[in-house]
């Protein structure tokens, strides 16, 4: 018997998948890493497979290089998996089709996830795995979580008796991420399952060289068909196997499968085909229906590949007339997805055949990008399938008002039945969603009822909301869709009732449970009115509690978790509370047991207390607040805003038009100003008396939120409220200084106070910058904040850029990202538009930045008053240096193309203007005031040109036609080229040293956290040695990979190592280089982040400890043509502390040193040897003459190898 | 076996009823943290050694640290639900626990732990666990600051006390207090201690103190050494 618990389809999935396998080859991406993170984690605790040895675990560069190590590894005779989804499983193709052509048993996991095209999306569909069809591997589909244990044993099983290797895949995030009560296979089971002899086989065909064999041979057209026919028997008998498999372990569990299992009326008239974890919301409906005297059913498909064409046509009652097919993908421009068309294949050949009649066959697309899939929708298909004339090709879940596809849905029809049903609104870091994952097991454990528990994020990755859908029921639970009619919504932080439609899952005579820092009669007073509205409409019975104070009072402040926790349960009569407390009690021993016996009585403290604060709100019998709930974006927004941004910001996106899209997702940018967030607690408040006029706290400001502006003394006459003071500056004087914080965008991080140099002498702990409760400061700084936007300030150019106050006048054009509070990298991304903003053209790699910088609803990439900003694109993760070149290719010939067209229409344009046009050279430099006259006279080129279009003559209009959407590239254009380190040093290396290696200007910006951390902080090539991450935790064994020593070999690519915090001017000076080098340009900046374990409000100035230490040596290499240049210019000193005193202040390397201080000791000396050997290396690199090898070099380096070949050649002759 | 000098005179001695064989004990401090130099002590002639204080700020610094890193920012992005692995980490106790083993396994001489508590049934509860893993005698390193002006220097007297008495009830190794030259009456408070049931007193406790930068209007740790002079304290 296995063990009953609580997991995801992932930990399901991979805990089989480890059992069964000696290797193990990785790479992250969402929603898999969980499945290689668990196991990693097995491996680093020394857990044993099935043959009891630990399975090597080995992170690689890409998914194509964890893909190749599968097809040796595999190759050699090992039991190999991997997992992966999405661009990861493309990446995977090439080497799917060679172990399915070489019969070589593999498994590779996939949570199953959208394809970007138009834009990326992390959730699921099936357009991954549809993708991998045509491979020649088996593909088995998981509708749930017991199903993805159970379909990874039978997998693992199933391709080392076929030797057909198996894709076993179930829906990203849906079923990966869903936490539900699953049979957990033993090992007797596991072992019973798996075929020695045919573990054995495979070893025996593993290349030997003691048995040599060739694998991987070249054939040509006289062989190459027939073999690639000799395998066929193999892919025909993988249903037979499977079936046989799937029966065996019926015996061994008690859980049937078959390779396609129908549900429904037994004289069905009417059925849906689908696969995956919408068919149980399908079985809902068709289980309603049929309870009406209906005659529906649904047939799940579970072995997609080879297609079980027999076990279909045996499972499909005979009765069926009409069939819809329900595809989780889009395949553009094909007569049907691709699971209609087999379901129609396999039909017709039936019809054809004689054995039964053809029924009418229609095809529809459903729940893309893990769109919700309801009975609802279900019913809507069944419905169509009655029509007299139902659509051959129709959408369910949206509406399609452009093509009219959709399908028309009653969201009346619910037939969510569970015996409670539960939402819970939270914030991210809260505890909402662990409290209720704790939750999901207790009640699991306690009651015996069936759990099932579903967490929703936002798309921001600072002060996001979390929504937790969390179900129980005696009986299995088979919708895997969100909770519509709630017995309880919990509000777990007041703030959000104003942002959220809360009561919208809320169902009549209901229950709500408010965390309020209010009485109960204040609290009530305070709803908006809408919310007391539906209160009473729906006979809510309304609790508050404070859980905040109780949380404060036991020494937890802001880890709600177990206050609401235990508030659930006494709110709720889904067990006896005493029980409950005494099953949180347990739970709060196992989850905090090994942070130490302080934080488990903490939370018992909260748990005693919880009871005692849980006040019942007595509701008046009409709505009495005259409050109402904050408009998503201000009125004064633009229209595509109001029309579609404000509904998805409100979280009503789905509710959105296919015609409110952009056809090809385009999407305005400077929007993020319009999301006004509220997210801070405190802001920073400015006193001018004090302040030195450093501009510090604007450059180290992750979301632009707090600005500078200079102007002259008169434009604040009309500004009252406006603090100013004189501004020191030697290049302008008579000017005044404003610093101003925008409360609503603000995040509190504190990076601004923390940088602060200037500091009161006579009130303790005062600076020029100081964080007050927004509450006391909101008021007036919202106030100076619309006085701040009516000021003008100087002109760009009245300072130079290169400096800290010269970049720090000019506006951000990146503001008000969704990045982490107090992020290390976006300051580089504000800095870069402030210096370039306006002429940028960006390729940014997948990542963090594509997420905070491209992430809907809104973006932080903003535009100047005259309309201009950067133009950005993500393309892939892996390819954003060839992507980033591709545009500075096309920008080049676009130029050349206008130059060409200018002269050939110059004598019928104004000899002064053309000349004027044709002495701009975009490859110079240029300062503030050239290039608006550049742009001057480009414009009167424009209107000379819009009248030649007019004139009469075809060939010249046709030439003006051609030139004028040109004329914009003869003006100076930057390709910048941003990602993270997961893409520099590992996925995107490859692609990143050729574009070093092209010549051509493009500016790199690489934003080093030193790990994946959009996913979760996994270990890349530039993770230092002894850091521990995901995928190193037991600390990285190998040192950091210097990346700019790469680029440096070149000899003609600028490169620059900077850290922000360190030192601000080397930054901004760096950056200007880096712009100006005609050449290829890097520029590496040390990014704090929050996986490093530090405090973020320290996240700048941690980085002077990062120089001193010598663990991130400042440098710009600044190549030249000149002779006796010394390129490379350290700009940092000696190393004066050791590296101990930046380590121990972060817990990515202080955890190591706790759980393993042997082990510690170990890395952190060989780290502090990686520090001073560098060092030294380095010193030596500055006295390093070099030039760039220029023309007479050149020549007289052919002399020489020509001479130096001449003894050769004669030699030879 | 005692220590005898060149002219055979027999240096051992008795501490807390322990039988050392040398009158030379290394006190709590950096070098009888490290298993290295504790070897080298007792190989030096060293007749006992105090391990540094097991200090209960500590481990509850440690915990709420570990706390902090494992639940700011998880469960915020679907994408990223934790950012480091939750690895089994050993507090500073566990870590104290190991070392006081390694020294009771590894040294011939007796090994005497030394504890500062939180709070009287923390102290306790310490207390019983060094005696439990093998502290030939314990130190109670008392470090008091009477920083309620409300308090009475007799009830902080008696605090101390009590605290003696409490940990003296669940112990049976020898008990030695490390007592602070700040007390009005020393001799009074010397004699109540050992009336409540210590075997010993440690003259006196050094504490490092902070200072104040008056320019920067900022505490700054110190550590300043003693000077012959302190040892007319008090």
């Amino acid at each position: 018997m296995g063990v009953r618990t609580i997991l995801d389809g992932n930990e399901a999935a991979a805990d089989v998948a480890f059992r069964l396998s000696e290797v193990i080859a990785i790479y992250p991406i969402t929603p898999a890493s969980p499945m290689a993170e668990a196991c990693d984690t097995w491996a680093s605790a020394g857990r044993r497979n099935l043959w009891d040895t630990v399975p090597q675990v080995i992170e690689m560069q890409s998914e194509a290089g964890a893909a190749g190590t599968l097809h040796g590894a595999t190759l050699k005779g090992a039991l190999a998996t991997t997992f992966t989804a999405s661009q990861g499983l493309l990446l995977m193709l090439p080497n799917m089709f060679k172990i399915a052509g070489e019969l070589t048993p593999s498994v590779i996991h996939v949570a199953a996830r959208s394809i970007a095209t138009h834009a990326l999306s992390i959730f699921g569909d099936h357009s991954d795995v549809m993708a991998a069809r045509t491979t020649g591997w088996a593909m088995l589909a998981a509708g749930t979580v017991q199903e993805a244990a159970d379909f990874a044993a039978v997998s693992h099983a199933a391709t080392l008796v076929s030797r057909v290797p198996f894709l076993h895949f179930f829906d990203g995030f849906r079923t990966s991420h869903e936490l539900s009560d699953v049979e957990v296979p033993s090992d007797g089971q596991l072992a019973a399952i798996v075929s020695e002899q045919a573990v054995a086989d495979h070893r025996w065909r593993g290349l030997d060289p003691d048995r040599p064999q060739l694998r991987g041979t070249a054939q040509n057209p006289d062989v190459f068909f027939q073999a690639r026919e000799a395998g066929n028997r193999f892919t025909d008998a993988v249903p037979s196997i499977v079936e046989d498999l799937f029966s065996r372990w019926a015996t061994l569990t008690g859980r049937s499968y078959g390779l396609v299992d129908y549900c429904g009326a037994p004289d069905a008239e009417r059925v849906v085909i689908m696969m995956g974890s919408g068919s149980g919301a399908a079985e809902e409906a068709a289980d309603a229906l049929n309870a009406t005297g209906e005659k529906v059913g649904v047939l799940r498909v579970r072995l997609y590949r080879p297609f079980p064409t027999e076990a279909l046509l045996a499972a499909l009652p005979r009765t069926v007339q009409s069939i819809a097919v329900l595809d989780r993908t889009k395949e553009p421009g094909a007569t049907g997805e691709p699971l209609l068309l087999d379901v129609m294949t396999a039909m017709a050949d039936a019809a054809g055949d004689g054995r039964r009649p053809m029924p009418r066959v229609i095809g529809g697309r459903y729940g893309l990008s893990s769109k919700e899939f309801t009975p609802a929708m279900a019913k809507a298909v069944f419905d169509e399938l009655s029509a007299e004339r139902p659509k051959r090709r129709f959408t369910v879940g949206i509406v399609d008002d452009v093509t009219h596809l959709s399908l028309r849905v009653d969201d009346d029809f619910h037939t969510d039945r569970a015996k409670l049903r539960a939402v819970f609104y939270g914030l991210g870091s809260d505890g909402t969603v662990g409290a209720n994952k704790h939750t999901a097991k207790i009640i699991g454990k306690e009651t015996g009822l069936h759990s099932q528990a579903y967490f929703v994020y936002d798309s921001k990755k600072s002060g996001s909301m979390t929504v937790s859908h969390l179900r129980f029921d005696d009986s299995p639970i088979r919708g895997s869709y969100l909770v519509y009619d709630a017995d309880l919504v919990a509000v777990h932080q007041f703030g959000l009732i104003d942002r959220v439609d809360v009561l919208g899952a809320a169902r009549p005579d209901g229950t709500l449970l408010i965390n309020s820092p209010f009485s109960p009669e204040e609290t009530w007073d305070r709803l908006p009115a809408e919310v007391q509205e539906r209160i009473i409409a729906l006979a809510l019975k309304v609790y508050v509690v404070d859980a905040h104070r109780i949380a404060r009072d036991a020494g937890l402040a802001g880890q709600i978790n177990t206050v609401m926790q235990a508030c659930f349960f006494a709110v709720t009569d889904v067990l006896p509370y005493d029980r409950a407390a005494e099953a949180i009690t347990q739970s709060i021993r196992t989850a905090y047991g090994k942070r130490g016996a302080v934080v488990v009585d903490a939370n018992l403290a909260a748990l005693a207390a919880a009871p005692g604060g849980l006040q019942q709100l007595s509701v008046p019998g009409s709505v009495t607040s005259t409050s109402h709930r904050r408009p998503p974006v201000p009125e004064t927004a633009p229209d595509f805003v109001q029309r579609v941004t404000a509904r998805i910001i409100a979280g009503e996106g789905d509710l959105l038009p296919v015609s409110a899209m952009p056809v090809d997702g385009t999407f305005p940018t400077a929007t993020t100003k319009f999301e006004k967030r509220h997210l801070a607690h405190e802001i920073p408040v400015w006193d001018p008396a004090i302040c030195i006029d450093c501009a510090r706290c604007t450059l180290v400001c992750p979301h632009a939120a707090i600005r500078l502006k200079v102007a002259e003394p008169a434009e604040f006459t009309d500004l009252p409220q406006l603090q100013h003071k004189s501004f020191r500056s030697k290049e302008a004087t008579g000017l005044e200084l404003t610093i101003q914080v925008t409360p609503d965008d603000c995040t509190g991080c504190g990076v601004c106070v923390d940088v602060c140099p200037a500091r009161s002498k006579s009130e303790a702990k005062h600076k020029a910058l100081n964080m007050v409760p927004i509450r006391e400061a909101e008021t007036v700084e919202a106030a100076r904040y619309l006085e701040f936007e009516r000021l003008v300030g100087i002109a760009p150019g009245t300072l130079d850029r290169a400096t800290t106050k010269g970049s720090q006048v000019r506006q951000p054009l990146f503001e008000f990202s969704g990045a982490c509070s107090g992020c290390g990298e976006t300051p580089y991304l504000k800095l870069m538009t402030q210096m370039f903003g306006d002429r940028a053209l960006v390729a940014n790699a997948t990542g963090c930045s594509s997420i905070y910088g491209g992430n809907l609803p809104t973006t932080p990439w903003a535009t100047d008053a005259c309309g201009r900003g950067p133009a950005w694109a993500n393309s892939l993760f892996e390819d954003n240096a060839e992507f980033g070149l591709g545009m500075k290719i096309a920008l080049d010939r676009q130029h050349a193309a206008a130059v060409h067209l200018l002269g050939e229409l110059a004598p019928l344009l104004d000899p002064a203007l053309v000349a004027a046009v044709q002495a701009i050279d975009p490859t110079i430099p240029v300062d503030d005031t050239t290039i608006e006259a550049q742009r001057r006279t480009v414009a009167e080129l424009d209107a000379a040109l819009d009248v030649l279009a007019q004139g009469d003559e075809e060939g010249v209009v046709t030439m003006t036609r051609r030139l004028r959407p040109l004329t914009s590239s003869l003006v100076r254009k930057n390709v910048w080229i941003i990602g993270g380190d997961g893409w520099a040093y590992d996925i995107g290396s490859g692609g990143l040293d050729h574009v070093l290696g092209s010549g051509l200007d493009v500016n790199i910006l690489v934003l080093d956290t030193e790990v994946y951390s959009n996913t979760g902080g996994q270990a890349s090539k530039s993770t230092p040695r002894a850091a521990v991450a995901k995928f190193a935790a037991s600390g990285k064994r190998t040192g950091k990979k210097d990346l700019g020593a790469e680029a440096r070999r070149y000899g003609d690519v600028y490169v620059a190592q900077v850290a922000l915090g360190a030192n601000d001017l080397q930054t901004v000076k760096a950056f200007a280089e880096a712009e100006a080098w005609p050449g290829p340009s890097l520029i590496i900046a040390y990014s704090t982040c929050i996986a490093h374990g530090i405090d973020m409000t320290t996240s700048m100035t941690h980085q002077k400890l990062a120089v001193k230490s010598g663990y991130w040596p400042l440098y710009r290499y600044a190549p030249s043509a000149e002779d006796g240049i010394h390129p490379f210019s350290l700009d940092c000193a000696d190393p004066s502390v050791p590296l101990t005193d930046f380590v121990s202040q972060e817990g990515r390397y202080a955890m190591l040193a706790r759980s393993k201080p042997v082990e510690a000791a170990h890395l952190l000396a060989l780290a502090q040897a990686d520090v001073d050997e560098r060092w030294r290396y380095y010193r030596q690199l500055a006295g390093v003459e070099r030039t760039i090898p220029h023309e007479p070099v050149i020549e007289l380096l052919a002399e020489a190898v020509i001479e130096a070949q001449q003894p050769i050649e004669e030699v030879t002759a | 076996m005692n220590v005898v000098d060149t002219r055979g005179v027999d240096l051992g001695t008795e501490y807390l009823g322990l039988r050392l064989t040398t009158p030379v004990v290394a006190s709590a401090g950096p070098l009888t943290g490290r298993i290295e130099t504790l070897r080298r002590l007792e190989a030096s002639g060293a007749g006992a050694v105090v391990l540094p204080s097991l200090f209960e700020e500590d481990i509850v610094q440690a915990a709420l640290e570990l706390q902090d890193l494992h639940t700011s920012s998880v469960d915020s992005f679907a994408e990223a639900t934790s950012f480091l692995p939750e690895l089994s980490a050993p507090g500073p106790a566990e870590e104290y626990l190991d070392l006081l083993r390694w020294a009771k396994r590894q040294l011939r001489i007796p090994v005497i732990a030394s504890l500062n508590g939180l709070s009287t049934g923390s102290w306790v509860h310490w207390a019983e666990q060094l005696a439990a893993n093998g502290a030939d005698a314990l130190e109670l390193n008392v470090y008091v600051v009477a920083a309620d002006p409300a308090d009475t220097a007799a009830t902080v007297e008696h605090r101390v006390v009590d605290l003696v008495r409490a940990v003296r009830s669940a112990i049976s190794i020898p008990l030695a207090v490390k007592l602070s030259p700040f007390f009005s009456a020393v001799g009074d408070v010397a004699q109540a201690i050992c009336g409540a049931g210590a075997d010993g007193l440690v003259l006196f406790n050094r504490f490092s103190q902070p200072d104040l930068d008056l320019d920067a209007m900022t505490v700054v740790p110190g550590l300043e050494l003693s000077t012959p002079s302190e040892v007319r304290l008090p």
